[in-house]
């Protein structure tokens, strides 16, 4: 007893420096230059350690700054505004969307930018209007917007399934119902058991954005433009219209039962499993060598195709809503930077020269002769380390030309690059749109989100849609939301 | 008075004791306290705490959450599901520690004992992931068992009525065993000549469960009872807040997931706070209610 | 000890509860085959299995090699030991000096006391004003700040405080006419008698160190301070919050996470039987008595 007391005070005395100090932790670069950190909404899993993030290092040494890139993964909110809300703001953060930053910018906590433009040459030359538009707020900007990546999403559905039902891709409404039947009923692959369904998805009541393209609409919560009017996607008539045929197809048993319980990468386990036939996805998560080979290996005939949109009555046809200002990420400058003038000019000169064309060879390609050989002024990725690279995306801190850089690192990415670009989209404006003041909508999506539900599995019918729409207004306020997303638009020059 | 002062001094070895953890509490529970003052303001970072403006009328955040059209219903559910969980999971553990106590062989017992623990490592995102794949209507290994015995297939995931069950089926399974430890733990203080004295005068294994082991382990359980009271509104926000969806919403929204959606999303830490408060309140009079129950039953808090 | 003789229905029972806690393991345990399973199984295989799988088909440590070489991990496993082992001796320390002299009913201001540690327990000051006190005492990005605001658990405190009114008042009489100090008491006497509380209270502080992801996240700022969980948490949530936009995005496999999980809690599995032994303190009491 006696032995293990001591050896215990022993191991405290001698680990209580090393607590208290946090370790030996201190900049390579020396003392004198000034740290600057930026945290953000990231991919925790793929972000290597300080010391083996190669392209910090050489950041850090290029601009004489020790930088590092924090990125949260989960309840990244929660962190960012417990830290902001304590005191301790990081020097550079990302705003979850257009109401955090309106939120931030209301505690104070963010740095107004317009005087500091010059001192970021290359972002003020290459930034459209509407780009810095981005990141303003009552005229005036608060943060940058990171340059928004292309679309990405659309159906995608297991073509060897088409070709062993001898089908084709569905065109219309009435061939999408009659294409997930064949999947879930008529044993496309083969085995001689019915385990398979139709479509699957994780996004709940919007995991099936081009259903509700084809009715006119968009998905829940998105707000959209008709007759000079904002419209919120529930109450528009092609909204319910939606609902029913997707109640229609839960009713004929082609929809994964867990759709409302699927979280993370449950459906497109499903799909790799080869349970599911179709998604609404990235087909980057379908076609990307580490996806590819997973696929393979459970079934080396499966292969996925995209799927072009379907048209609903009218022959109206749409892929997804698109935010009209969707960027990726909208950096905020910490207002304590005000008073740290090192940092402050560290940080701008850390966001000008990601976007230099320099700056952009090392965040998007890494380090000259090491992960690419460069060509007639173009970056030739080398095969072998292209796996080393990926996480840079999250040093791409304004953006990049999304479209040369993904045919440069990704040449086989064209053909589907090009197919979803293709895909016609609604315009929606949530960007652009605040909550009214002293309203918070949480309990009204959650209502929202229920009812739907509700509709879609038959625990409501569908005669009690009007009232669903009544309550909306009269118990939570839908009216307040409506105005101020009008007055929102009109502002902003959408609306006459 | 004299009186006073001597036995003070007589115990002043224990007050020199006391000092640091009194320190501790002053600094680290005390000192975040003036926080819950946020809960009669309007919270504004640039302010802090002490500089924000108070709130206009000073109750307006409670009213907020007492006038949400789920009040009742989170209400209702955070009760619940605690209470489910405390009245099916306490005896589970008790059981357990009990049951172990029968066995004599040294290996068995302690393999059944760090195998039961085991579950309290694991975060509730894998038991939800094990659950899923258990479950599943489309592939769980259980619902293929249903449909070959009956052709049909049971909803657990998405299932209100399943919903409650499953979290307080989880929360048993992955807690007996760490909640069984403090009971064993008590269960080694007791004398073994009591055992001995009892078998001597032939009582059996069942009657010295009931006779010695238990209530020489009461003052423990009673103990933990009052303390659990404090905390009669905390359903277990992380467990909940990756099982539910949706589907079941209205019976597994409690508290805390409303005010996670409402108030930590939404930068309304005042609403946050003035739930908390509410909580705090329910449950510290719960606490006064029942101790003095338990005093008179010889086992107190105070 | 005295051989005690069963009778039948004695036997009978025994024999039961053996068998009910032999099934109740095996329920338990079932779950954590699969962990492993999936952990030592290509995850190709994992999928064509649907996910679930007790028996690995075929073996690989790809996971853990996986696991084991990303740069965070071994300096976090480094952290996460010490801060378990200095976090749980503050605690202890602490928490004895709480409850013990709580538990002197003769001390005066008792009650008061009692009060006093309650009532923080039911009610907090919430994240904001503890991370304001946190900072402002200096302590950001300190590992100080995952030891010292979570020093003493009234729990903890109130359940060892009760052990200790349980103990033999007659020997702590006898130390006293002997003219010990209160201090060579609790030292000489009261700590070794107390194995099996300490065994357990430092279980739990322990464990909940190990176990810590809240405070990690919240209060270090320098990534490469993290501990085990945070680390942890984000390989398991890592494919929840993959965004429809970002390209390259790395999503965990399956296998990768149960690795992740099984690596974490070994080592705390490991230690658990060699405190068991603490726990079995019955038979040195009884012999003091006489």
């Amino acid at each position: 007893m006696k032995r293990v007391f001591v050896l215990f005070a022993a191991m405290l005395c001698a680990a209580m420096p090393l607590m208290a100090t946090g370790g030996a932790e201190s900049g390579a670069a020396g003392k004198a230059v000034p740290k600057v950190t930026v945290v953000g909404p990231g991919d925790v899993g793929g972000m290597p350690a300080k010391e083996a993030d190669f392209v910090g290092r050489e950041l850090s040494k290029r601009l004489a700054i020790d930088f590092e890139f924090v990125p949260i993964l989960a309840d990244y909110m929660q962190q960012i505004n417990v830290r902001i809300a304590g005191g301790n703001p990081p020097d550079v953060f990302v705003a979850s969307d257009k109401n955090h930053l309106a939120q931030i910018v209301q505690q104070q906590a963010a740095l107004q930018l317009d005087a500091y433009l010059d001192q970021v040459p290359t972002i003020k030359s290459k930034f459209t209007a509407d780009d810095l538009m981005k990141g303003k707020v009552d005229g005036k900007l608060y943060a940058i917007a990171k340059r928004p990546y292309m679309r990405y999403g659309s159906f995608l559905a297991r073509g060897d399934w088409f070709q062993a039902l001898k089908l084709e891709q569905p065109k219309t409404l009435e061939d999408f119902s009659a294409v997930l039947k064949a999947f879930t009923f008529q044993d496309p692959d083969g085995n001689g058991k019915q385990d398979t369904f139709g479509v699957t998805g994780t996004d709940g009541v919007n995991s099936f954005p081009p259903i509700y393209g084809a009715y006119g609409t968009v998905a829940r919560g998105q707000w959209m433009i008709k007759n000079n009017q904002a419209v919120y996607a529930v109450t528009d008539p092609g909204f319910r219209n939606a609902v029913a045929y997707i109640k229609g197809l839960v009713d004929a048993g082609v929809v994964d039962p867990e759709l409302m319980a699927n979280k993370g990468s449950a459906a497109s386990n499903k799909c790799i499993n080869g349970q599911a036939g179709m998604m609404y996805g990235n087909f980057w998560n379908f076609y990307k060598p580490e996806f590819d080979t997973r696929i393979k290996a459970v079934n080396p005939k499966a292969s996925w195709v995209l799927l072009d949109t379907v048209s609903g009555p009218g022959g109206v046809r749409s892929d997804i809503g698109w935010d009209v200002v969707s960027t990726a990420g909208r950096y905020v400058f910490s207002s304590a930077l005000a008073k740290k003038k090192a940092t402050l000019d560290g940080a701008l000169r850390l966001f000008d020269y990601v976007t230099t064309e320099e700056g952009q060879r090392l965040v998007l390609y890494g380090l000259e002769n090491v992960h690419y050989k460069l060509q007639d002024g173009r970056a030739i990725p080398i095969d072998e380390k292209v796996k080393e690279i990926t996480y840079l995306f999250q040093l791409q801190f304004t953006g990049r030309d999304d479209f040369p850089y993904l045919m440069n690192k990704y040449p086989w990415s064209r053909e589907p690059l090009a197919f979803v670009q293709k895909l016609p989209y609604t315009p929606i404006y949530n960007g652009l749109i605040n909550n009214p003041r002293d309203m918070n909508p949480s309990d009204m999506y959650r209502y929202e989100e229920e009812q739907i539900t509700k509709f879609i599995y038959g625990s409501a019918p569908l005669s009690g849609w009007n009232a669903f729409l009544d309550t909306m207004y009269r118990t939570y306020g839908l009216q307040k939301y409506v105005d101020q997303a009008n007055a929102n638009l009109k502002a902003a020059g959408y609306l006459k | 008075m004299n009186a006073l002062a001597r036995r003070v001094w007589t115990h002043r070895a224990f007050y020199l004791m006391l000092t640091l953890p009194v320190l501790y509490y002053v600094l680290f529970k005390y000192g975040p306290l003036y926080g819950t003052v946020i809960a009669f303001k309007d919270f504004h970072t640039a302010s802090g705490i002490l500089g924000s403006p108070f709130a206009d009328p000073w109750y307006r955040h409670f009213a907020y959450f007492f006038h949400s059209p789920y009040f009742t219903q989170l209400l209702a559910n955070t009760l619940l599901i605690s209470l489910y969980k405390l009245f099916f999971g306490m005896p589970m553990s008790i059981l357990l520690a009990v049951a172990l106590n029968e066995v004599s062989r040294g290996w068995y017992k302690r393999t059944i004992q760090t195998v039961t623990y085991l579950p309290h490592f694991l975060s509730w995102v894998i038991v939800y992931g094990i659950m899923y794949a258990l479950l599943s209507e489309s592939m769980g290994a259980v619902n293929g068992l249903i449909r070959s015995l009956t052709g049909r297939t049971v909803p657990f995931m998405t299932s209100p009525a399943w919903f409650r069950p499953l979290l307080v089926g989880s929360e048993i399974w992955a807690q007996t065993g760490w909640g069984a430890i403090i009971y064993l733990a008590a269960i080694a203080g007791i004398d073994p000549t009591l055992y001995e004295a009892a078998a001597i005068d032939g009582a059996t294994r069942i009657g010295m469960i009931r006779r010695i082991t238990l209530p020489s382990i009461a003052y423990v359980i009673v103990i933990l009872l009052v303390l659990r009271m404090g905390s009669i509104l905390e359903a277990g926000f992380e467990q909940i807040y990756i099982f539910y969806n949706v589907r079941v919403y209205s019976v597994g929204d409690v508290i805390d997931t409303w005010v996670f959606r409402t108030g930590l999303e939404q930068w309304n830490f005042s609403l946050a706070s003035a739930v908390g408060l509410f909580k705090s309140a329910i449950g510290m009079t719960l606490m006064l209610l029942v101790n003095p129950i338990a005093r008179r039953w010889g086992y107190s808090l105070w | 000890m005295v051989k005690i003789r069963s009778s039948v229905s004695d036997r009978v029972f025994v024999a039961f509860v053996h068998a009910a806690l032999g099934v109740t393991g095996m329920l338990v345990v079932l779950p954590f085959l699969y962990v492993i399973a999936v952990s030592l199984t290509p995850f190709s295989e994992v999928l064509r299995h649907g996910g679930f799988l007790l028996v690995p088909r075929q073996i690989t440590f790809e996971a853990y090699v996986q696991f084991l070489t990303r740069s965070t991990i071994p300096k976090a496993y480094l952290v996460t030991v010490m801060l378990t082992l200095c976090g749980t001796a503050v605690n202890l320390i602490l928490t004895t000096l709480l409850a013990y002299p709580l538990s002197r009913k003769t001390l005066p201001g008792r009650g008061a006391l009692l009060v006093f540690i309650v009532v923080p327990m039911v009610f907090a000051g919430g994240i904001i004003p503890t991370y304001v006190i946190v900072r402002s005492l200096g302590l950001l990005d300190s590992y100080l700040s995952l030891i010292l605001p979570g020093a003493v658990w009234t729990y903890n405190a109130i359940v060892m405080k009760t052990f200790f009114e349980g103990m033999e008042a007659g020997l702590l009489e006898a130390a006293r006419i002997d003219g010990a100090g209160e201090f060579t008491v609790l030292f000489r006497i009261i700590l070794p008698l107390s194995l099996p509380v300490m065994t357990t209270i430092g279980l739990f502080y322990g464990v909940a160190h190990w176990n810590q992801f809240f405070a990690p996240i919240m209060y270090l700022t320098t990534r490469g301070k993290y501990p085990l969980q945070p680390i942890l948490r984000e390989i398991i949530m890592g494919a929840e919050n993959a965004a429809v936009d970002a390209v390259e995005y790395s999503v965990p496999p399956d296998t990768l996470k149960m690795a992740a999980v099984v690596m974490t809690a070994l080592p705390v599995l490991l230690v658990y039987p060699f405190l068991q032994k603490h726990f079995t303190q019955g038979v040195l009491l009884g012999s003091l008595k006489g």
